[in-house]
């Protein structure tokens, strides 16, 4: 299996934390922002996707809820 | 597979639970352990008990989750494979010498105190509670080797968010082969595994 990176754009992903719901670049040290909500993470985060960037959205449990684009 | 390097896992083997489990999984194998499993072979030739017995032997470490023994619903059997399984792995460590005396277990309960109302025989003060949340299960697992005499640079949160960013590789790989979300999420214990050795090879 070969690791999936975007040969696109950047990948971020919403993740779940103890204190809310984690924005992060891919392979960043730190998380961008933390928000209160799931909801709120995905809004903010979706407005700052570029054509070819990736945001994966992650249930609680770390399996995928869905990744979403920009074309 | 080194004694000093595996983790035998006494856990439920329900959907549910998997939740639980595959943080369990990655997290070890994060840390450079080998998880040791029931179902890390099925051979429906093979006496279940001989393997359990094989697995805790082999492994200086042991995870055992008793979140799941209570009763759920009037008439409902207990569940008692897990204390049955760690009463072994504590009969192993005391009845036997040598390499064996080293063994050191991590007890899990999803409530706090739940354990001790059914299990009093023994004292589990250092039993540690993940309230069914697999963030929290990945903190208590790298805490505890630590506790143990590891040193362990990362974080919790790296290696949750190192979780994530399998499960995502994971996912968009199984997808392009044709899998559906819910064979992704259903993927066997070894397959499973694989994929989650192939992700750390390539950090």
């Amino acid at each position: 299996m070969s690791k999936e990176t975007s040969d696109k754009g950047s990948k971020t992903h919403v993740i779940k934390r103890d204190d809310g719901w984690a924005v992060k670049g891919e392979g960043a040290s730190k998380a961008r922002k933390v928000y209160d909500t799931k909801e709120r993470a995905i809004y903010e985060s979706s407005r700052l996707l570029k054509p070819g960037d990736e945001l994966v959205i992650h249930k609680k449990n770390g399996a995928i809820d869905s990744i979403k684009s920009k074309k | 597979m080194a004694f000093s390097r595996n983790v035998f896992i006494n856990c439920p083997f329900d959907k549910e639970y998997q939740d639980i489990l595959k943080p369990i999984l990655f997290t070890l194998k994060y840390l450079g352990f080998t998880p040791r499993i029931a179902n890390e072979r099925f051979d429906s030739g093979e006496v279940r008990l001989d393997k359990i017995e094989e697995l805790l032997m082999e492994s200086q470490f042991s995870i055992h989750d008793l979140s799941r023994i209570k009763a759920k619903y009037l008439g409902e059997y207990f569940r008692l494979n897990m204390p049955f399984e760690l009463g072994l792995d504590l009969g192993c460590k005391k009845y036997h010498e040598n390499k064996f005396r080293k063994k050191k277990f991590l007890i899990l309960e999803s409530e706090k105190y739940a354990v001790q109302k059914g299990l009093s025989d023994l004292s589990f003060g250092d039993c540690k509670c993940h309230n069914n949340d697999p963030e929290t299960t990945v903190t208590i697992i790298r805490n505890w080797f630590v506790e143990v005499g590891f040193v362990v640079d990362d974080p919790p949160s790296k290696i949750w968010d190192h979780f994530n960013y399998f499960y995502s590789n994971l996912f968009i790989k199984k997808k392009k082969e044709g899998f559906s979300k819910k064979e992704i999420e259903e993927l066997p214990i070894l397959e499973f595994l694989d994929a989650i050795n192939y992700y750390l090879n390539t950090l």
